[in-house]
């Protein structure tokens, strides 16, 4: 998994590319832990994954969390992802794009 | 009103009719007119003749009681209807005449009795005076147009006078009697007589033409009438039974109503026969549905499928019942035995010999012959009973799915196609047709199939399929099709062909019955049985092995990713309390169903029990369970068992396959 970082002024992108699993959640959560401190605004873009897990669920709650309701904004996200977070009903909580 | 033809007759006559009574009348008045005219003549002739014998008795010359002669002269114009009647003595010299005397009728004008009186001289000479005065005395008759209206005058010579000093007659003529007659008097009196012929004609036409059209109207429009009714309600009638027309007179209208009689009931017994034949056709046909339902029955499902193969398979007989058969079955061994023929000729002949040969074609493959042998039996079997020397063409083939080898033998039939990575005609040497010559051997071929692949089994239906043009479908349009299909499913090849035949068929009649059969080697499961330490870290290797099963589609892989990473991922972190140790995935993957078992030894823990409530779970706190309660989401059974101190988890996920 690749994580691409991107500021423009005080928001935050983080453009994921790969599998969002338990071996690799672990990375985007210290992205988001690194990148927190010095923006107001977080985005992550998931139009590079096709496979979530709930390790990767966690980093999103927790980063949704961290961040702010109306900060947070998740990007793209492709139909099996999507699919999770109706299942789990977080689809409704979170400011998806 | 419709125009009937009795109207059309009337309307005929009555000019016809009109012509004629104009005629008739024409004549009539010519004829009357001119009698009448004559008579007029006569009359006033005899009248001048009367008056000048009268006048005979007088001296022209020396008249001494004109009043007499006058009185005399007026009796004569009311008897004879003469305007005046007069006698007058013409100079010949002085062209001139003297009223010697003169008698007024009736009709007479006021102004005449002023003018002309006895001596009176008037300067008018008329040829007729002078032609009297020359003796003429038949004849002369004057017709003049004067105040008195049309006039007739008769000049008579009086031929001899009375010499009143002899007291004789001297016979010279010395005076001329005239005598008028108005005409307009006469002829009015004739016009009013006409009238009444012409009455008399108007009416008698109009009762003519009133016979005429009643004698139509009763003896020929009337009965045509009802033999038109009759003939009109002919088939309503038929049901509560025909009433045959009345035939009275010999005439060409009774002539009409036998013809018609006989007409009806040679209708009759045709509806009789039409309705006879048709109840048999019916009978028929019903009999040819029973057969063609037997025959259909005798041939195995359309579609058929284990664990090994899936078979489609469909015949369109040409007429009710056909020749061609296809067959399979699997031996008791597990390999599956197909086949296809097709009987020469087509109808219940063919059809019963398909029947035969279908049975036997079954009972020597469940016997377990190889192809060959199959074909050599067959053949000799059929051709052992069969008077008609009727022949059949057949492929048989036998699939062993251990080896996935397809072993088969031909008959005479056209070579299957195999569908693998490339279009392959199965087109090696084989034999005869069977059901001629006994005791043909056949030759046998083997091909390695592999999962994925499919055969393809077909009669001559197919590639001798006729357009409305003649053409014929061809094995190049055939091979196009299934070139065009490699990779899919048994059943979308058999429609795209089909499909590809009745296009080009299009309306044209279907001569030959079309047989197609697909075997599809389907994707074998898959076992495997992964031990693995319970570190995270393998989670690596159970991807890669989910993420190269060939029969998954990507979607199917990613659920079987979900509930394996996080199912060992709790072994990983549960199972052993921080401690290493073992954990073994097993994966059984079937055509369309994928079990996954997770077994470890660490501390009983069933996942199935207390699966999170999505509404409860809080981001901040981490609490656990959302792994577990997305695998149980995506599972569609799960089950957990403790067994030897092992925790025993089976999940189950069905997916649907590209078969179906």
């Amino acid at each position: 998994m690749t994580i691409n970082k991107k500021t423009d002024g005080t928001t935050l992108c983080l453009e994921v590319v790969g599998q969002l699993d338990t071996l690799t959640a672990p990375e985007l959560e210290n992205a988001v832990e690194e990148g927190i401190p010095n923006c107001e605004k977080l985005i992550i873009d998931m139009a590079g994954v096709d496979y979530i897990s709930s390790a990767g669920i966690r980093v999103i709650l927790q980063a949704h969390h961290t961040v702010g309701g109306e900060n947070f904004v998740l990007r793209s996200l492709t139909g099996n992802v999507q699919e999770i977070f109706r299942m789990t009903g977080f689809g409704k909580v979170l400011n998806i794009e | 009103m419709k125009r009937s033809i009795f109207i059309k007759i009337i309307l005929m006559i009555f000019p016809i009719v009109i012509l004629a009574d104009l005629i008739i009348l024409g004549s009539a008045y010519k004829i009357t007119y001119d009698a009448n005219y004559e008579s007029c003549i006569r009359n006033v002739e005899s009248a001048s003749r009367i008056a000048a014998d009268y006048f005979a008795m007088f001296d022209p010359d020396h008249i001494e009681d004109t009043a007499q002669c006058n009185e005399e002269f007026d009796k004569l114009c009311a008897m004879m209807d003469l305007t005046y009647l007069c006698a007058v003595k013409p100079d010949l010299e002085e062209k001139n005449i003297r009223y010697l005397s003169i008698g007024f009728g009736e009709g007479a004008s006021e102004k005449a009795k002023k003018t002309r009186y006895p001596g009176v001289v008037i300067d008018v000479l008329h040829e007729e005076h002078i032609l009297a005065m020359q003796g003429k005395d038949e004849g002369n008759i004057r017709k003049e147009s004067n105040q008195f209206g049309d006039t007739i005058i008769s000049y008579m010579p009086v031929t001899r006078y009375y010499d009143l000093d002899d007291l004789t007659f001297v016979y010279e003529t010395k005076s001329v009697v005239a005598a008028e007659m108005s005409l307009s008097v006469v002829m009015d009196s004739f016009r009013t007589r006409f009238r009444y012929i012409l009455i008399f004609t108007v009416v008698s036409s109009v009762i003519i033409l009133g016979s005429v059209a009643l004698i139509i109207y009763c003896m020929v429009t009337r009965p045509v009438r009802k033999i038109s009714k009759r003939m009109a309600s002919f088939v309503s009638d038929r049901k509560t039974g025909f009433k045959k027309l009345e035939v009275k007179g010999d005439d060409e209208l009774s002539e009409m109503s036998r013809s018609f009689n006989t007409m009806a009931d040679e209708i009759d017994s045709y509806i009789e026969n039409i309705s006879e034949l048709n109840k048999e056709r019916h009978t028929q046909e019903a009999e040819l549905n029973i057969a063609r339902r037997i025959q259909i029955g005798l041939l195995p499902p359309a579609e058929f499928r284990d664990r090994h193969v899936c078979v489609n398979a469909s015949m369109l007989p040409a007429k009710d019942v056909g020749g061609d058969l296809y067959d399979y079955q699997v031996l008791a061994d597990g390999r599956v035995c197909v086949a296809i023929a097709d009987v020469s000729g087509k109808g219940v002949s063919a059809a019963l010999f398909m029947a035969r040969a279908i049975t036997l074609i079954h009972q020597y493959a469940s016997i377990g012959y190889s192809p060959s042998r199959i074909l050599y039996e067959y053949n000799n079997s059929l051709a052992a009973n069969n008077p008609n020397r009727m022949f059949i063409t057949t492929f048989v083939g036998i699939y062993d799915p251990e080896t996935r080898e397809f072993t088969y033998s031909n008959g005479g039939h056209n070579c299957p196609y195999l569908l693998s990575d490339r279009l392959i005609a199965l087109d090696s040497e084989g034999g005869m047709a069977a059901g001629i010559f006994a005791g043909e051997e056949y030759e046998e071929a083997v091909v390695s199939l592999k999962e994925g692949d499919v055969l393809f089994l077909y009669t001559d239906g197919v590639n001798e399929a006729e357009s409305a043009d003649g053409d014929f479908f061809g094995t190049q349009r055939l091979e196009e099709e299934l070139s065009a299909h490699i990779g899919a499913s048994g059943a979308d090849v058999l429609t795209a062909v089909l499909e590809r035949v009745a296009d080009f068929a299009q309306d044209a009649v279907q001569s030959d019955d079309i047989t197609v059969l697909a075997m599809r080697v389907l994707p074998q499961g898959m076992h495997k049985e992964l031990e693995l330490t319970a570190q995270a870290e393998n989670l690596r290797t159970i991807f890669d092995t989910i993420r190269n099963i060939p029969s998954l589609s990507e979607e199917g892989k990613d659920s079987l990713c979900l509930m394996a990473e996080e199912m060992f991922v709790n072994i990983c972190s549960y199972a052993y309390e921080g401690k290493t140790g073992d954990a073994k995935v097993i994966f059984d993957i079937a055509d369309n169903n994928a079990e996954l078992t997770f077994i470890d030894s660490g501390i009983p823990f069933d996942p199935t029990k207390d699966v999170l409530n999505i509404e409860d779970y809080d981001a901040e706190k981490r609490v656990g369970g959302l792994g577990r309660f997305l695998t149980f989401e995506v599972a569609d059974a799960y089950s957990y068992t403790h067994q030897n101190g092992q925790n025993i988890l089976k999940i189950v996920k069905k997916f649907s396959t590209g078969d179906e």
